[in-house]
Protein backbone atom coordinates (compact mmCIF):
# COMPACT_ATOMS: atom_id res chain seq x y z
CA UNK A 1 0.00 0.00 0.00
CA UNK A 2 1.41 3.53 -0.76
CA UNK A 3 2.02 6.23 1.33
CA UNK A 4 -1.00 8.35 0.56
CA UNK A 5 -2.89 5.36 0.95
CA UNK A 6 -2.02 4.53 4.55
CA UNK A 7 -1.90 8.29 5.50
CA UNK A 8 -6.26 8.47 3.89
CA UNK A 9 -6.75 5.53 6.13
CA UNK A 10 -5.26 7.12 9.60
CA UNK A 11 -7.10 10.31 8.54
CA UNK A 12 -10.39 7.89 9.12
CA UNK A 13 -9.10 6.34 12.25
CA UNK A 14 -7.06 3.54 11.61
CA UNK A 15 -4.37 2.84 14.11
CA UNK A 16 -2.71 0.12 11.97
CA UNK A 17 -2.06 2.66 9.37
CA UNK A 18 0.16 4.66 11.20
CA UNK A 19 2.22 2.00 12.75
CA UNK A 20 3.25 1.01 9.06
CA UNK A 21 3.64 4.72 8.69
CA UNK A 22 5.76 4.96 11.96
CA UNK A 23 7.96 1.77 10.96
CA UNK A 24 8.74 2.95 7.29
CA UNK A 25 10.22 7.07 9.16
CA UNK A 26 11.25 6.00 12.72
CA UNK A 27 14.83 4.50 11.36
CA UNK A 28 15.10 7.87 9.36
CA UNK A 29 13.37 10.06 12.02
CA UNK A 30 15.31 8.87 14.88
CA UNK A 31 19.01 9.50 12.98
CA UNK A 32 18.24 12.39 12.11
CA UNK A 33 16.83 13.76 15.88
CA UNK A 34 20.47 11.91 16.80
CA UNK A 35 22.20 13.95 14.59
CA UNK A 36 20.72 17.07 15.77
CA UNK A 37 20.67 16.27 19.50
CA UNK A 38 23.86 14.57 19.44
CA UNK A 39 22.38 12.14 22.29
CA UNK A 40 20.68 8.77 21.48
CA UNK A 41 18.32 9.00 24.44
CA UNK A 42 17.32 12.23 23.46
CA UNK A 43 16.93 11.55 20.15
CA UNK A 44 14.52 8.54 21.21
CA UNK A 45 12.24 10.85 23.26
CA UNK A 46 12.34 13.39 20.55
CA UNK A 47 11.35 10.39 17.91
CA UNK A 48 8.57 9.48 19.77
CA UNK A 49 6.89 13.00 20.63
CA UNK A 50 7.62 13.53 17.09
CA UNK A 51 5.14 10.55 15.64
CA UNK A 52 2.82 11.73 18.70
CA UNK A 53 2.34 14.76 17.48
CA UNK A 54 1.98 13.79 13.43
CA UNK A 55 -0.70 11.11 14.59
CA UNK A 56 -2.77 13.78 16.50
CA UNK A 57 -2.25 16.15 13.65
CA UNK A 58 -2.67 14.11 10.88
CA UNK A 59 -5.80 15.71 10.18
CA UNK A 60 -4.09 18.80 9.27
CA UNK A 61 -2.21 17.12 6.49
CA UNK A 62 -3.35 18.00 3.26
CA UNK A 63 -1.04 16.25 0.86
CA UNK A 64 -1.18 13.00 1.87
CA UNK A 65 2.27 12.28 0.04
CA UNK A 66 3.99 14.40 1.66
CA UNK A 67 3.60 12.63 5.43
CA UNK A 68 7.72 11.70 4.99
CA UNK A 69 8.79 15.34 4.89
CA UNK A 70 5.82 16.69 7.42
CA UNK A 71 7.06 13.85 9.61
CA UNK A 72 10.83 15.43 9.52
CA UNK A 73 9.45 18.99 10.15
CA UNK A 74 8.26 17.82 12.95
CA UNK A 75 10.91 15.49 13.80
CA UNK A 76 13.35 18.94 13.17
CA UNK A 77 11.49 21.13 15.25
CA UNK A 78 11.09 18.83 18.63
CA UNK A 79 14.90 18.30 18.15
CA UNK A 80 15.58 22.18 17.85
CA UNK A 81 13.67 22.80 20.69
CA UNK A 82 15.11 19.63 22.89
CA UNK A 83 18.08 21.17 21.77
CA UNK A 84 18.28 24.26 22.81
CA UNK A 85 17.07 22.93 26.46
CA UNK A 86 19.53 20.76 26.86
CA UNK A 87 22.32 23.19 25.43
CA UNK A 88 21.54 25.39 28.62
CA UNK A 89 21.79 22.80 30.55
CA UNK A 90 24.70 20.84 29.93
CA UNK A 91 27.10 20.09 26.38
CA UNK A 92 25.79 17.90 24.35
CA UNK A 93 27.81 15.06 23.19
CA UNK A 94 29.13 15.56 19.80
CA UNK A 95 33.05 15.39 21.10
CA UNK A 96 34.09 11.43 20.32
CA UNK A 97 35.29 9.19 22.72
CA UNK A 98 38.39 6.96 22.38
CA UNK A 99 36.44 4.08 22.93
CA UNK A 100 33.95 4.94 20.62
CA UNK A 101 36.83 5.94 17.83
CA UNK A 102 38.01 2.61 18.03
CA UNK A 103 34.24 1.51 16.63
CA UNK A 104 34.27 3.76 14.52
CA UNK A 105 37.70 2.45 12.55
CA UNK A 106 36.17 2.82 9.49
CA UNK A 107 35.80 6.74 9.71
CA UNK A 108 38.94 8.82 8.77
CA UNK A 109 40.33 11.37 11.00
CA UNK A 110 38.63 14.25 8.40
CA UNK A 111 35.65 12.73 9.23
CA UNK A 112 35.81 12.57 12.83
CA UNK A 113 37.01 15.83 13.29
CA UNK A 114 33.56 17.08 11.09
CA UNK A 115 31.61 15.04 13.35
CA UNK A 116 33.05 16.75 16.48
CA UNK A 117 33.52 20.46 14.92
CA UNK A 118 29.46 20.08 14.20
CA UNK A 119 29.23 20.26 17.46
CA UNK A 120 29.96 23.54 17.93
CA UNK A 121 28.62 25.09 14.88
CA UNK A 122 25.18 27.63 15.75
CA UNK A 123 22.18 25.27 15.62
CA UNK A 124 20.35 26.34 12.53
CA UNK A 125 23.72 25.94 10.31
CA UNK A 126 24.29 22.68 12.13
CA UNK A 127 20.90 21.42 11.15
CA UNK A 128 21.07 22.50 7.56
CA UNK A 129 23.63 20.12 7.18
CA UNK A 130 22.19 17.51 8.46
CA UNK A 131 18.87 18.07 6.42
CA UNK A 132 21.31 19.16 3.11
CA UNK A 133 24.13 16.51 3.38
CA UNK A 134 22.53 13.70 5.44
CA UNK A 135 18.98 13.68 3.75
CA UNK A 136 20.43 15.07 0.46
CA UNK A 137 17.69 17.81 0.64
CA UNK A 138 17.57 20.75 -2.01
CA UNK A 139 18.06 24.46 -0.09
CA UNK A 140 14.51 24.88 -1.09
CA UNK A 141 13.07 21.81 1.25
CA UNK A 142 15.59 22.69 4.10
CA UNK A 143 13.99 26.17 4.00
CA UNK A 144 10.56 24.89 4.39
CA UNK A 145 11.58 22.96 6.91
CA UNK A 146 13.69 25.59 8.91
CA UNK A 147 11.27 28.16 8.39
CA UNK A 148 13.46 29.69 6.34
CA UNK A 149 13.94 31.40 2.86
CA UNK A 150 16.01 29.67 0.85
CA UNK A 151 19.11 32.13 0.69
CA UNK A 152 19.30 31.89 4.55
CA UNK A 153 19.42 28.49 4.11
CA UNK A 154 22.28 28.88 1.57
CA UNK A 155 24.36 31.28 3.57
CA UNK A 156 23.86 28.41 6.72
CA UNK A 157 25.26 26.11 4.64
CA UNK A 158 28.56 28.42 3.29
CA UNK A 159 29.14 29.23 7.52
CA UNK A 160 29.10 26.33 8.26
CA UNK A 161 31.31 24.97 5.33
CA UNK A 162 33.83 27.53 5.91
CA UNK A 163 33.84 26.77 10.13
CA UNK A 164 34.79 23.20 9.03
CA UNK A 165 37.27 24.01 6.56
CA UNK A 166 39.05 26.02 9.09
CA UNK A 167 38.83 23.13 11.57
CA UNK A 168 40.42 20.92 9.35
CA UNK A 169 42.71 22.77 7.66
CA UNK A 170 43.66 24.31 11.46
CA UNK A 171 44.02 20.71 13.21
CA UNK A 172 46.28 19.55 9.76
CA UNK A 173 48.52 22.74 10.49
CA UNK A 174 48.71 21.78 13.86
CA UNK A 175 49.88 18.26 13.18
CA UNK A 176 46.47 16.84 12.54
CA UNK A 177 47.34 14.47 15.83
CA UNK A 178 45.44 12.75 17.73
CA UNK B 1 38.40 14.28 -0.89
CA UNK B 2 35.87 17.30 -0.88
CA UNK B 3 34.69 18.77 2.31
CA UNK B 4 30.93 18.29 0.98
CA UNK B 5 31.63 14.75 0.44
CA UNK B 6 33.77 14.20 3.59
CA UNK B 7 30.66 15.90 5.94
CA UNK B 8 28.52 13.27 4.09
CA UNK B 9 30.21 10.50 4.61
CA UNK B 10 30.72 11.44 8.36
CA UNK B 11 26.86 12.09 9.05
CA UNK B 12 26.47 8.74 7.05
CA UNK B 13 29.04 6.80 9.42
CA UNK B 14 27.75 8.58 12.46
CA UNK B 15 24.09 8.12 11.83
CA UNK B 16 25.18 4.67 11.08
CA UNK B 17 26.32 3.65 15.04
CA UNK B 18 22.73 4.22 15.67
CA UNK B 19 20.56 1.06 15.65
CA UNK B 20 16.86 1.86 15.60
CA UNK B 21 14.23 -0.81 17.01
CA UNK B 22 11.18 0.26 15.11
CA UNK B 23 9.51 -3.00 17.20
CA UNK B 24 10.80 -1.68 20.59
CA UNK B 25 9.14 1.91 19.65
CA UNK B 26 6.33 1.28 18.48
CA UNK B 27 5.73 -0.90 21.58
CA UNK B 28 6.57 2.36 23.94
CA UNK B 29 4.09 4.87 21.39
CA UNK B 30 1.42 2.29 20.29
CA UNK B 31 -0.56 2.75 23.69
CA UNK B 32 -0.40 6.41 22.96
CA UNK B 33 -1.94 6.09 19.40
CA UNK B 34 -4.49 3.40 20.27
CA UNK B 35 -5.58 5.64 23.34
CA UNK B 36 -6.14 8.36 21.12
CA UNK B 37 -7.24 6.28 18.07
CA UNK B 38 -9.86 5.08 20.33
CA UNK B 39 -10.85 8.34 22.38
CA UNK B 40 -9.98 11.51 20.88
CA UNK B 41 -10.45 9.94 17.36
CA UNK B 42 -7.16 10.13 14.92
CA UNK B 43 -8.29 13.74 13.67
CA UNK B 44 -7.90 16.32 17.22
CA UNK B 45 -7.48 18.98 14.63
CA UNK B 46 -10.47 18.83 13.08
CA UNK B 47 -12.62 17.35 15.69
CA UNK B 48 -11.48 20.35 18.36
CA UNK B 49 -11.28 22.68 15.82
CA UNK B 50 -10.27 26.64 16.72
CA UNK B 51 -9.09 24.99 19.71
CA UNK B 52 -6.43 23.22 18.22
CA UNK B 53 -6.19 26.10 15.10
CA UNK B 54 -5.78 28.95 17.71
CA UNK B 55 -2.90 26.48 19.54
CA UNK B 56 -1.41 25.53 16.50
CA UNK B 57 -1.83 29.36 15.40
CA UNK B 58 -0.22 30.43 17.98
CA UNK B 59 2.40 28.00 18.36
CA UNK B 60 3.97 29.70 14.57
CA UNK B 61 3.36 32.78 15.61
CA UNK B 62 5.21 32.80 18.55
CA UNK B 63 7.89 29.81 17.37
CA UNK B 64 7.22 28.06 20.53
CA UNK B 65 6.23 24.80 19.76
CA UNK B 66 3.51 23.26 22.50
CA UNK B 67 4.73 25.91 24.92
CA UNK B 68 2.29 28.73 22.79
CA UNK B 69 0.32 26.21 21.72
CA UNK B 70 -1.58 25.81 25.34
CA UNK B 71 -0.74 29.62 26.38
CA UNK B 72 -3.46 30.69 23.69
CA UNK B 73 -6.14 28.30 24.77
CA UNK B 74 -6.68 30.17 27.48
CA UNK B 75 -8.31 33.85 27.24
CA UNK B 76 -9.62 35.38 30.20
CA UNK B 77 -10.18 34.85 33.83
CA UNK B 78 -12.89 32.03 34.41
CA UNK B 79 -16.34 33.51 34.58
CA UNK B 80 -18.74 30.00 34.56
CA UNK B 81 -20.06 28.60 37.47
CA UNK B 82 -22.46 31.36 37.61
CA UNK B 83 -19.64 33.56 39.71
CA UNK B 84 -18.82 37.01 39.01
CA UNK B 85 -15.27 37.80 37.96
CA UNK B 86 -13.11 40.94 38.00
CA UNK B 87 -12.04 40.47 34.35
CA UNK B 88 -10.00 42.86 32.31
CA UNK B 89 -7.29 44.42 33.44
CA UNK B 90 -4.15 42.71 33.04
CA UNK B 91 -5.68 39.54 33.82
CA UNK B 92 -7.23 38.94 30.73
CA UNK B 93 -3.91 38.72 29.17
CA UNK B 94 -2.98 35.96 31.47
CA UNK B 95 0.34 33.96 30.37
CA UNK B 96 0.48 31.34 33.28
CA UNK B 97 1.84 31.60 36.98
CA UNK B 98 4.37 33.35 35.71
CA UNK B 99 1.84 36.06 34.73
CA UNK B 100 4.70 37.11 36.96
CA UNK B 101 6.34 34.07 36.40
CA UNK B 102 5.99 30.65 35.05
CA UNK B 103 5.54 31.17 31.46
CA UNK B 104 7.79 33.81 30.65
CA UNK B 105 8.76 32.26 27.08
CA UNK B 106 4.85 33.67 25.90
CA UNK B 107 5.18 37.83 25.04
CA UNK B 108 2.62 39.48 27.09
CA UNK B 109 -0.78 40.37 26.50
CA UNK B 110 -0.82 36.93 24.07
CA UNK B 111 -4.91 36.74 23.96
CA UNK B 112 -6.01 33.26 25.09
CA UNK B 113 -9.36 32.25 24.35
CA UNK B 114 -11.75 29.55 25.20
CA UNK B 115 -10.48 29.20 28.68
CA UNK B 116 -14.24 29.21 30.07
CA UNK B 117 -15.33 25.75 28.14
CA UNK B 118 -11.46 23.85 29.24
CA UNK B 119 -12.27 25.50 33.30
CA UNK B 120 -15.65 24.08 33.00
CA UNK B 121 -14.54 20.57 32.12
CA UNK B 122 -11.99 20.89 34.56
CA UNK B 123 -14.45 21.64 37.80
CA UNK B 124 -16.41 18.69 36.16
CA UNK B 125 -13.49 16.41 36.70
CA UNK B 126 -12.42 17.89 39.84
CA UNK B 127 -16.32 16.84 41.54
CA UNK B 128 -15.01 13.28 40.90
CA UNK B 129 -11.60 13.44 42.94
CA UNK B 130 -12.07 12.33 46.38
CA UNK B 131 -10.55 15.04 48.04
CA UNK B 132 -12.37 14.78 51.59
CA UNK B 133 -9.64 14.10 54.34
CA UNK B 134 -6.78 14.99 51.55
CA UNK B 135 -3.87 15.95 52.45
CA UNK B 136 -1.88 18.51 50.70
CA UNK B 137 0.31 17.21 47.77
CA UNK B 138 -0.20 15.70 44.40
CA UNK B 139 -3.36 15.80 42.54
CA UNK B 140 -4.23 15.14 38.61
CA UNK B 141 -6.98 15.18 36.52
CA UNK B 142 -7.84 14.85 32.44
CA UNK B 143 -10.34 16.40 30.65
CA UNK B 144 -11.38 15.00 27.12
CA UNK B 145 -12.53 17.81 24.79
CA UNK B 146 -9.98 19.00 24.50
CA UNK B 147 -7.83 15.98 25.95
CA UNK B 148 -5.78 17.78 28.63
CA UNK B 149 -3.93 17.21 31.91
CA UNK B 150 -4.18 19.21 34.76
CA UNK B 151 -1.11 18.13 37.43
CA UNK B 152 -1.86 19.81 40.48
CA UNK B 153 -0.84 20.72 44.28
CA UNK B 154 -4.05 20.63 46.24
CA UNK B 155 -4.38 22.75 49.92
CA UNK B 156 -7.05 21.67 51.58
CA UNK B 157 -6.95 24.83 53.67
CA UNK B 158 -7.21 25.00 57.16
CA UNK B 159 -10.66 26.31 58.51
CA UNK B 160 -11.86 29.88 58.82
CA UNK B 161 -11.36 32.30 55.40
CA UNK B 162 -9.06 29.26 53.92
CA UNK B 163 -10.63 27.44 51.53
CA UNK B 164 -9.54 23.32 49.72
CA UNK B 165 -7.55 24.66 46.61
CA UNK B 166 -6.33 23.38 43.64
CA UNK B 167 -3.28 25.08 41.88
CA UNK B 168 -2.37 23.27 38.66
CA UNK B 169 -0.78 23.34 34.99
CA UNK B 170 -2.09 21.91 32.61
CA UNK B 171 -1.59 21.01 29.12
CA UNK B 172 -1.68 18.16 26.04
CA UNK B 173 1.23 16.48 27.45
CA UNK B 174 3.29 16.52 30.42
CA UNK B 175 6.15 18.53 29.04
CA UNK B 176 4.18 20.79 27.17
CA UNK B 177 1.62 21.89 29.91
CA UNK B 178 2.07 25.90 30.07
CA UNK B 179 -1.30 26.54 31.13
CA UNK B 180 -1.68 27.48 34.81
CA UNK B 181 -5.41 27.63 36.93
CA UNK B 182 -6.39 27.68 39.97
CA UNK B 183 -10.08 25.82 41.13
CA UNK B 184 -11.34 26.17 45.27
CA UNK B 185 -14.17 25.78 47.10
CA UNK B 186 -16.07 28.11 48.45
CA UNK B 187 -17.97 26.47 50.67
CA UNK B 188 -20.95 26.40 47.97
CA UNK B 189 -19.75 24.92 44.75
CA UNK B 190 -16.12 24.74 43.31
CA UNK B 191 -14.86 28.12 41.42
CA UNK B 192 -12.03 28.18 38.65
CA UNK B 193 -10.23 31.28 37.33
CA UNK B 194 -6.61 31.07 35.45
CA UNK B 195 -3.46 31.77 37.57
CA UNK B 196 -3.79 36.06 38.06
CA UNK B 197 -1.23 38.20 35.50
CA UNK B 198 1.02 41.05 37.14
CA UNK B 199 0.93 44.46 35.70
CA UNK B 200 2.32 44.24 31.91
CA UNK B 201 5.23 46.03 33.12
CA UNK B 202 6.36 43.45 35.22
CA UNK B 203 5.16 40.87 32.75
CA UNK B 204 6.97 42.47 29.84
CA UNK B 205 10.05 42.62 32.56
CA UNK B 206 9.84 39.28 32.47
CA UNK B 207 9.68 37.75 28.98
CA UNK B 208 12.40 39.92 28.44
CA UNK B 209 14.31 38.13 30.46
CA UNK B 210 13.68 34.76 30.30
CA UNK B 211 13.41 35.23 26.20
CA UNK B 212 17.05 36.40 26.10
CA UNK B 213 17.89 33.21 27.16
CA UNK B 214 17.65 31.62 24.24
CA UNK B 215 14.83 30.52 21.77
CA UNK B 216 12.05 28.39 21.77
CA UNK B 217 11.43 27.71 25.29
CA UNK B 218 12.81 29.56 27.50
CA UNK B 219 13.30 28.77 31.66
CA UNK B 220 10.26 28.80 33.05
CA UNK B 221 8.17 27.87 30.61
CA UNK B 222 5.82 24.89 32.37
CA UNK B 223 6.35 26.21 35.34
CA UNK B 224 4.68 23.89 38.12
CA UNK B 225 3.43 24.60 41.30
CA UNK B 226 5.39 23.07 44.07
CA UNK B 227 4.01 23.80 47.44
CA UNK B 228 0.98 26.22 48.67
CA UNK B 229 0.28 27.57 51.68
CA UNK B 230 -2.89 29.63 52.98
CA UNK B 231 -3.56 32.17 55.59
CA UNK B 232 -7.03 33.52 55.87
CA UNK B 233 -7.44 35.10 52.17
CA UNK B 234 -3.86 35.19 51.35
CA UNK B 235 -2.20 32.01 49.65
CA UNK B 236 1.89 31.93 49.38
CA UNK B 237 2.16 29.50 45.87
CA UNK B 238 5.66 28.29 45.03
CA UNK B 239 6.04 27.81 41.37
CA UNK B 240 9.10 25.42 40.19
CA UNK B 241 10.45 27.27 36.63
CA UNK B 242 12.81 24.42 35.97
CA UNK B 243 10.77 23.12 33.31
CA UNK B 244 11.51 19.24 33.64
CA UNK B 245 15.30 20.07 34.78
CA UNK B 246 15.89 17.57 37.88
CA UNK B 247 17.32 20.80 39.24
CA UNK B 248 14.57 23.04 40.99
CA UNK B 249 14.81 26.64 40.18
CA UNK B 250 11.82 27.80 42.03
CA UNK B 251 10.17 31.25 42.84
CA UNK B 252 7.28 32.16 44.83
CA UNK B 253 3.88 34.24 44.59
CA UNK B 254 1.39 35.85 46.52
CA UNK B 255 -2.03 36.12 46.19
CA UNK B 256 -5.27 37.21 47.47
CA UNK B 257 -8.95 36.35 47.53
CA UNK B 258 -11.11 39.14 46.64
CA UNK B 259 -14.42 38.00 46.68
CA UNK B 260 -14.40 35.70 43.98
CA UNK B 261 -11.10 36.22 42.30
CA UNK B 262 -7.76 35.54 43.07
CA UNK B 263 -5.19 38.19 42.45
CA UNK B 264 -1.32 38.44 42.79
CA UNK B 265 -0.01 40.78 45.50
CA UNK B 266 3.62 39.84 44.86
CA UNK B 267 6.24 38.41 42.92
CA UNK B 268 9.68 38.49 42.74
CA UNK B 269 10.58 40.92 40.22
CA UNK B 270 13.77 39.43 37.68
CA UNK B 271 16.83 40.04 39.18
CA UNK B 272 15.31 39.49 42.99
CA UNK B 273 16.65 35.76 43.04
CA UNK B 274 19.73 34.79 41.46
CA UNK B 275 18.83 32.60 38.89
CA UNK B 276 16.80 35.13 36.81
CA UNK B 277 20.30 37.05 36.45
CA UNK B 278 22.35 34.85 34.56
CA UNK B 279 21.68 33.08 31.42
CA UNK B 280 22.89 30.11 33.13
CA UNK B 281 21.16 28.94 36.48
CA UNK B 282 23.89 28.18 38.68
CA UNK B 283 22.10 28.47 42.09
CA UNK B 284 19.17 26.64 41.63
CA UNK B 285 17.03 28.07 44.56
CA UNK B 286 14.48 25.87 46.24
CA UNK B 287 12.08 27.47 48.36
CA UNK B 288 10.86 26.08 51.53
CA UNK B 289 7.70 27.63 52.79
CA UNK B 290 6.74 27.40 56.82
CA UNK B 291 5.17 25.09 58.76
CA UNK B 292 2.10 27.60 59.34
CA UNK B 293 1.23 31.38 58.09
CA UNK B 294 2.70 33.19 55.20
CA UNK B 295 4.89 35.69 57.00
CA UNK B 296 7.88 34.24 55.51
CA UNK B 297 10.09 31.87 53.60
CA UNK B 298 13.53 30.40 53.31
CA UNK B 299 15.43 30.10 49.50
CA UNK B 300 18.14 27.20 49.83
CA UNK B 301 20.30 27.91 46.61
CA UNK B 302 22.86 25.03 45.74
CA UNK B 303 26.04 26.57 47.44
CA UNK B 304 24.30 26.47 50.33
CA UNK B 305 23.78 29.41 50.53
CA UNK B 306 20.13 30.41 52.50
CA UNK B 307 18.24 33.34 52.16
CA UNK B 308 14.96 34.21 54.88
CA UNK B 309 12.64 36.64 52.81
CA UNK B 310 10.09 38.32 55.35
CA UNK B 311 6.83 39.57 54.74
CA UNK B 312 6.31 43.45 54.98
CA UNK B 313 2.80 44.63 54.16
CA UNK B 314 2.03 43.06 50.66
CA UNK B 315 5.19 42.23 49.71
CA UNK B 316 8.61 39.87 50.61
CA UNK B 317 11.71 41.48 51.49
CA UNK B 318 15.20 39.70 52.17
CA UNK B 319 15.87 39.53 55.68
CA UNK B 320 19.26 41.85 55.69
CA UNK B 321 21.40 39.42 56.98
CA UNK B 322 24.39 41.83 56.63
CA UNK B 323 23.21 43.93 59.12
CA UNK B 324 23.51 40.95 61.40
CA UNK B 325 26.69 39.95 60.28
CA UNK B 326 28.40 43.96 60.92
CA UNK B 327 26.47 44.35 63.93
CA UNK B 328 28.47 40.95 64.73
CA UNK B 329 31.69 42.77 63.69
CA UNK B 330 31.30 45.81 64.93
CA UNK B 331 31.32 44.61 68.28
CA UNK B 332 34.08 43.21 67.83
CA UNK B 333 36.38 45.60 65.87
CA UNK B 334 38.55 47.90 67.84
CA UNK B 335 38.28 50.20 64.85
CA UNK B 336 35.08 51.78 63.51
CA UNK B 337 33.61 49.38 60.47
CA UNK B 338 32.47 51.69 57.64
CA UNK B 339 30.08 50.13 55.20
CA UNK B 340 29.69 51.35 51.83
CA UNK B 341 26.21 49.81 51.20
CA UNK B 342 23.52 47.51 52.69
CA UNK B 343 23.50 44.47 51.43
CA UNK B 344 20.27 42.77 51.46
CA UNK B 345 20.36 39.53 50.99
CA UNK B 346 22.78 36.20 51.04
CA UNK B 347 26.04 36.77 52.39
CA UNK B 348 28.58 34.47 53.32
CA UNK B 349 31.98 35.58 55.16
CA UNK B 350 35.35 35.00 54.08
CA UNK B 351 38.68 35.98 55.56
CA UNK B 352 40.97 38.13 53.50
CA UNK B 353 44.15 38.81 54.77
CA UNK B 354 47.17 40.91 53.99
CA UNK B 355 44.69 43.86 53.82
CA UNK B 356 44.28 46.79 55.87
CA UNK B 357 41.94 49.06 53.70
CA UNK B 358 38.58 48.58 51.97
CA UNK B 359 36.57 49.72 49.49
CA UNK B 360 33.53 49.68 47.83
CA UNK B 361 33.51 48.09 44.36
CA UNK B 362 33.07 50.80 41.40
CA UNK B 363 29.46 50.58 40.50
CA UNK B 364 28.15 48.92 43.69
CA UNK B 365 25.18 49.45 44.20
CA UNK B 366 21.96 48.03 46.45
CA UNK B 367 20.54 47.16 43.36
CA UNK B 368 23.72 45.08 41.95
CA UNK B 369 24.17 44.02 45.32
CA UNK B 370 21.20 41.48 44.86
CA UNK B 371 22.39 40.15 41.44
CA UNK B 372 25.93 39.78 41.44
CA UNK B 373 29.34 38.99 43.44
CA UNK B 374 30.23 42.55 44.45
CA UNK B 375 31.64 43.09 47.53
CA UNK B 376 31.92 45.29 51.09
CA UNK B 377 34.97 44.87 53.22
CA UNK B 378 35.08 45.75 56.91
CA UNK B 379 37.51 45.75 58.97
CA UNK B 380 38.11 44.57 62.15
CA UNK B 381 40.86 44.91 64.63
CA UNK B 382 42.11 41.37 63.59
CA UNK B 383 41.29 41.01 59.96
CA UNK B 384 39.89 42.35 56.83
CA UNK B 385 36.37 40.76 56.40
CA UNK B 386 35.44 40.28 52.49
CA UNK B 387 31.65 39.91 52.36
CA UNK B 388 30.79 38.79 49.17
CA UNK B 389 26.98 39.94 47.85
CA UNK B 390 24.81 37.40 46.67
Amino acid sequence: MDEAALVDRCQRGDAAAFEALFRLYYPRVLKTAYLITGDIRLAEDVSQEAFTQAFRQIGRLRVPGAFGSWVYRIAVRQSRRVSAMERKERSLPFRVTPAERRELGELTEDQLLVWEAMGSLPEPQRVAVILHYFHDMPLSEVGRIMDAPEGTVKSWLHRAKSSLARELAGTRAGGGGR
Amino acid sequence: MSLDKVIKEALDARARDVHPSPDEAWQRLAPTVQHLAANADVRPIRRMGRVFEVALTGAVLAGIIGVAAYQNIHGRPYTGGGTDSPGGRVHSALVGPAASAAAPGIPPGTVLPDADRILDQAVTAIKTLDLSGAESGYQELRITDPELVFTCQYSPGGGGQEVPLLACKFGEFVNTMTGHALFWHDGTEWQAQLYPQVEPAVAEERYQTFSAMGENCPVGCGGEFRALRQSGTDLLAVVDLSGGSSRSNEEVHLLRRDGQYWRLLWSPVPEAFRFSTSPVRTHFPRITLPETGVDQFTVSYDDDVVETWVRRGDEYVPQDRADQILSQLRQEAAYPIFVPTRVPAGLTVLPLSGSDTYHAPKGCTRHMVVVSTILILAQSARSTWLLPCR
